[in-house]
């Protein structure tokens, strides 16, 4: 009986502390970059000569820039006409990283969205406001700053958009 | 006994389902994540390279040739070595590709025989170089100090293992002297052409 309670315990305290994480953590949305949804960048050396003197991090850095790119995030219906907050989730595990360090995402937009940085395991502001439609979009540009020492492979950055009500 | 066999089977029934009830909430945030599509940047790492910078010291990445130039008085010939100017800064450096394989590689100068004055000549042999740590420099490799070997042709400066972290760099600061032990003609001699070459050994 005693383990019984003990298993049910901590069956409870698991769904409980799952409805914790989404409530604080938002939920989740669609993101789409348009007009295709997947950017491949190639990436370069910061330092094309390499020199002594530098600092060896940045000797060792390898840059991916993309253009200005239209994102557009799905609201969904509940939070339409609703003051919003969006989020910007990094995971901690990155494809082609090793470990969660080396790794900076930096993103400049138009204005509708925030510009900011991130790293893996952050979770940054990236849109405050009124939700006035199903849609909202701005233009981005990303900058990735990776230390090739952590770079085991091509590298896949997947962030998760979160929203939730003001 | 059977009492508590049997207890104990409910026990162990209701803790499945317990169990099943948590595997059923992990499924349902999963699944939740899983909905909401991302965008994806993928990065796909630069290729390997080998950089070879060879210049003044105070400027090693001026375009062109170094001219190293030595000039002795005539009090001075035959007393012994005497150092060209300017200092020469070399750097090698190896950068393996993230996830691609290590390698060697290796600093390499092509000399001539002799360094000329019409039909005088003097060996190259004559000429040596002392290398030194660059100021401020934050790798360990220093290209040694050496000789250039008799009767010219391409020599091994140095070589360099990338291995493990994706840069690795020698270098130096080279400090070029004629030996000055031998009576030559008066003159002008050179300039003559010394090439430095780094190549990838697979």
């Amino acid at each position: 009986m005693t383990r019984i309670r003990r298993v049910c315990c901590v069956a409870m305290t698991l769904v409980a502390g799952l409805t914790a994480t989404l409530a604080h953590g938002g939920q989740a949305i669609e993101a789409r970059f348009f007009p295709s949804p997947d950017l491949q960048l190639e990436g370069r050396w910061a330092a094309p000569k390499p020199s002594l003197r530098n600092d060896p991090a940045f000797n060792n850095l390898v840059i991916g820039e993309t253009p200005m790119t239209e994102l557009r995030l799905i609201v969904p219906q509940a939070f339409v006409g609703k003051r919003v907050r969006v989020h910007m989730v990094v995971p901690s595990a990155t494809q082609g990283l090793a470990g969660n360090r080396g790794l900076e995402v930096q993103w400049t937009t138009q204005g509708i969205f925030r510009s900011g940085t991130a790293r893996p395991g952050e979770r940054v502001l990236f849109y405050e406001g009124t939700a006035t439609g199903g849609l909202l979009r701005d233009f981005v540009a990303y900058t990735l700053r990776v230390d090739a020492t952590y770079m085991n492979g091509p590298l896949r950055f997947d962030p998760v958009y979160e929203i939730e009500e003001r | 006994m059977t009492r508590e066999s049997v207890g104990l089977k409910r026990g162990e029934h209701r803790a499945l389902g317990c169990d099943a009830a948590v595997f059923v909430a992990v499924c349902a945030v999963i699944t939740y994540s899983a909905g909401a599509q991302a965008a994806s940047l993928g990065l796909n790492p630069p290729p390997g390279n080998l950089i070879l910078v060879v210049g003044p010291e105070a400027t090693p990445s001026a375009a062109g040739p170094v001219s190293v130039t030595f000039t002795l008085t005539a009090p001075q010939i035959g007393t012994g070595q005497i150092d060209g100017s300017p200092v020469v800064q070399i750097e090698m450096v190896g950068r393996r590709p993230p996830s691609g394989p290590n390698f060697t590689a290796e600093l390499r100068a092509n000399a001539p025989a002799f360094v000329t004055s019409g039909g005088n000549q003097i060996p190259i042999s004559d000429f040596s170089w002392t290398s030194v740590a660059l100021a401020g420099a934050s790798y360990p490799q220093v290209i040694p100090s050496g000789v250039f070997a008799a009767g010219g042709g391409i020599q091994l400066i140095d070589t360099l293992s990338v291995v493990g972290g994706p840069t690795r760099t020698t270098g130096g600061a080279l400090t070029f002297h004629y030996a000055n032990s031998a009576i030559y003609p008066a003159g002008s001699y050179g300039p003559t052409a010394i090439t430095y070459t780094a190549v990838w050994v697979p």
